[in-house]
């Protein structure tokens, strides 16, 4: 037949094109053909005549208890601060007073009488802002342990004003040091009886006056002043790392956690790097502020491609500015944070089987969510404070943008990130 | 009949049946670049083959319930793929049926051998270009005979014309790329 050597060989030549996987000519026709644009018109069709089923699935739920949360928690903590304001407003020494005018608890202290006059030979004259106060401070003077247990929980107080309760912790020491000009008529010793200076010092030394603190917080200042609260006081500033693992909620991910489907999610890390600050509002209301101008998200994936597994990354890269409420609690040491972000996006790259894609177009600029978490203040060095804490990020909005042909499955994704925050700050002088 | 679907194939085609997109694209990707040649060597314009490319895979996910899984699922998306690029044509009757030109033979036995060579020669890149070079009728009478196997009686069916212009085609197909290729052959050396 004619040509019959032809065909033969053609159809050979083509059959070893098919088996050759590794030839420049499928990277010809990969180049020619944009696998995205064309799934995508594909997609858009099947949408059309095979629509999916829209899924329950609990990634929606959560988000929406995450915001029900969010705003739960944001109402109900101003609410409990005012409710409970007449508490948290009082410092220690307010409180002893108050518990000692009580009427109640004068009979309860048979030494009170004995130790009021007692306190009342060694109360400094310069102390007669307070010299009401005396009869009654003396009253739970004689046991320091009760004062260190009910006063000095170990954790930062809500609403303390430090002047006051500085002046009932004063040493010698500090009358000496000059760090309170025109107060050298202050008492050498507390007017509280009992309290010995050691017990108090370690947690005086350097500043820490810093939310969250894991040790009384007390700080030195003039003794008997009566400083009014600052509107806003900067608390410290410092570095802060965090290690996180991220991840890309979409479709996508949420499918390949099930071990039957063809992909596998894999583990991703990435890490934040930026400055961070705690402020003070008038004494009472602590703020962190946190800028990263490295926050990294995204998703390390394998992905099942023309029979085999291919590496895949996805690589966000945001400027991320964080701000949140330091709420310190009583009872648990170190201070629970709840708030927002605001990211910018600077750049985003797929790598997939060691070639890097620039994807920043198919991105969103702008990333907003909630983070919330629980840190630590750890006192290490006069005013060098570290703060190891844990922090949860969830992104409130669709980080993917595409374009107007993109996957379905992909037009919905979000940003979620849990890890370790390590922040290491210089607490500022009052 | 042997059983000739693999356990991954399995997978991919329950995925599908079920409507599951992720998967949807896990077929697409396995197989677009094998099947995107095919519909390049039907039409020599690429924007031409993506539209086939992605006419076929709607066809392939929305009739997937009809696919017998006792044979090869890629022969099945091939099949596809092909008659729908044919489809392609005969729908919008781009398909030029010209006469061939002077110089070409019927009779070229002799150049098998000799083709034979320049394909083991040239690279692929150079033979796929001539290939889409080809014009439309010429290059799929081509495809349909010497890939698909199909005689120019089931040929001249399909693309409603007649026999004779099949073998016409046919042959001004081959001679054009016999002389292309050694042309192209000639000149690097």
């Amino acid at each position: 037949m004619i040509g019959k050597g032809f065909d033969r060989e053609y159809l050979e030549w083509l059959q070893q094109l098919d088996a050759d996987d590794g030839d420049s000519v499928w990277e010809a026709i990969e180049n020619e053909l944009d696998l995205i644009e064309t799934w995508s018109r594909i997609d858009m069709e099947l949408n059309r005549v095979l629509p999916q089923r829209k899924k329950i699935i609990p990634l929606e739920f959560l988000k929406v208890a995450g915001v029900a949360a969010a705003i739960l928690l944001m109402i109900s903590v101003p609410l409990l601060f005012v409710l409970n304001k007449g508490k948290i407003s009082r410092t220690p020494v307010e409180q002893v007073i108050s518990e000692a005018t009580s009427p109640d608890s004068v009979p309860d202290n048979p030494a009170a009488p004995v130790q009021a006059e007692a306190d009342r030979d060694i109360a400094s004259p310069g102390a007669t802002n307070n010299s009401d106060l005396l009869p009654y401070t003396a009253e739970i003077g004689p046991d320091p342990g009760e004062f260190q247990k009910n006063y000095l929980p170990g954790s930062y107080h809500e609403g303390v004003t430090p002047s006051r309760e500085t002046s009932l912790m004063e040493t010698p020491a500090d009358t000496k040091s000059g760090d309170h000009p025109g107060k050298k008529d202050e008492p050498a010793i507390s007017f509280i009886t009992g309290i010995r200076a050691d017990i108090v010092r370690p947690a005086v030394k350097g500043n820490v006056n810093t939310p969250g603190l894991i040790v009384p917080a007390i700080e030195t200042t003039g003794a008997t002043g009566i400083s009014p609260a600052r509107f806003i006081r900067i608390l410290d500033a410092g570095l802060v790392y965090s290690y996180k693992n991220s991840w890309l909620l979409n479709y996508e991910t949420w499918n390949c956690l099930n071990p039957t489907k063809l992909g596998n999610i894999m583990p991703t890390f990435r890490h934040d790097i930026g400055i961070t600050s705690a402020v003070a509002f008038k004494e009472k209301h602590h703020f962190g502020l946190e800028f990263f101008w490295l926050s990294g998200a995204g998703q390390n994936y394998k992905q099942y491609i023309e029979a085999s597994f291919v590496d895949r990354k996805i690589v966000l890269n945001y400027f991320k500015l964080q701000a949140f409420y330091l709420w310190n609690h009583q009872k648990i040491p170190g201070s629970t944070i709840f708030g927002g972000y605001y990211a910018r996006l600077g750049m985003a790259e797929e790598i997939q089987g060691g070639q890097k894609f620039r994807v920043t177009d198919d991105y969103r600029d702008h990333d907003y969510g909630l983070v919330l978490g629980h840190q630590l203040n750890i006192p290490l060095v006069n005013s060098i404070v570290i703060t190891p804490g844990i922090r949860i990020n969830y992104n409130l909005m669709n980080i993917f943008e595409g374009h107007p042909g993109a996957v379905n499955i992909f037009k919905s994704t979000n940003n979620f990130s849990a890890g370790l925050n390590l922040a290491v700050s210089y607490s500022l002088k009052k | 009949m042997v059983d000739r679907i693999n356990e991954e194939d399995q997978i991919l085609l329950k995925g599908c049946l079920e409507n599951d997109r992720r998967i949807q694209r896990r077929l697409f990707e396995k197989h677009f670049k094998k099947m995107f040649r095919i519909c390049l060597s039907y039409s020599g314009d690429k924007n031409e083959a993506k539209d086939i490319l992605q006419e076929a895979f709607i066809k392939v996910f929305t009739g997937l319930d009809k696919f017998d899984s006792r044979g090869s699922l890629e022969g099945w998306i091939r099949r596809i793929v092909t008659n729908t690029a044919i489809d392609f044509f005969r729908q919008r009757k781009k398909l030029v049926y010209t006469s061939a030109f002077s110089g070409e033979t019927d009779e070229d036995e002799d150049e098998d051998e000799h083709v034979s060579n320049l394909f083991q020669e040239l690279t692929n890149d150079v033979i796929l270009h001539y290939i889409r070079k080809l014009p439309d009728g010429a290059r799929v009478v081509f495809n349909l005979f010497a890939v698909d196997g199909m005689s120019h009686r089931e040929i001249s069916k399909k693309l409603n014309i007649s026999e004779g212009t099949s073998k016409s085609q046919y042959k001004r197909a081959r001679g054009l790329l016999q002389k292309w290729l050694c042309d192209y052959q000639q000149n690097m050396s």
